[in-house]
């Protein structure tokens, strides 16, 4: 992931409206290897999805899809 | 006026031996009590990201239905006391019924950018193919 490069929302990009807490593999991109969020800031996701996007990471968390901690693997 | 609902579950492959469609099929009728059921996406048994009541794999099932607020309560409630249920999650759709599956998801996204795609090819394995990308 480009970590320090300012990007554009990848999310207004595509025009996302809804971001699904079952599409585990858009998910995956936007939380450390630690299975933290990463921040705005880093990814360049605007407030807006950069808030729906919580919402989806914390719901497949709640169903197990992700983890609330990941065991980082050295 | 009725809204938008998914509920998703997961079944206790263990517990529910063999009757994990039993089960499913008993809350596709407790659905249609309260509403009308719309969708209902069996996933199948899956690795869960951290072990629920001791468990590591559960059995998924989404379910997209239409009921009035007041029935989310009595839905909730079975959930809660059914012991075969590891967790659930009930959440209202937004927009209504245009949640986007994952595999669809995945190949839009795939040819998206080359992490991506790299990541989303092995992704299906396992929690620790993650790492790569870091």
């Amino acid at each position: 992931m480009n970590r320090g490069r300012v990007k554009v929302c990848r999310f207004c990009e595509d025009k996302v409206v809804t971001i699904d807490y079952k599409s585990e593999r858009i998910l995956r991109r936007f939380v450390t290897e630690r299975g933290k969020i990463i921040p705005r800031r880093m990814t360049g996701t605007c407030a807006r999805h950069q808030r729906v996007l919580m919402r989806a990471i914390k719901r497949a968390r709640h169903i197990a899809l992700m983890p609330y901690v990941a065991d980082a693997v050295k | 006026m009725p809204k938008d609902y998914e509920m998703t579950l997961i079944v206790d492959t263990q517990l529910a031996e063999g009757s994990v469609d039993e089960t499913v099929t008993r809350y596709e009728g407790l659905i249609g009590e309260h509403g009308t059921l719309v969708n209902v996406d069996r996933l199948g048994s899956r690795k869960l990201a951290y072990d629920i009541r001791k468990r590591q794999q559960g059995d998924y099932s989404f379910f997209q239905f239409q009921a009035e607020p007041a029935a989310i309560s009595e839905i909730d409630r079975a959930c809660h006391l059914d012991e075969t249920i590891l967790r659930y999650l009930i959440i209202t759709v937004p927009h209504g019924f245009e949640v986007k599956q994952p595999d669809a998801d995945a190949t839009d996204e795939a040819g998206a950018d080359e992490a991506g795609a790299v990541e989303a090819d092995s992704d299906d394995t396992d929690d620790d193919t993650e790492e790569d990308s870091e």
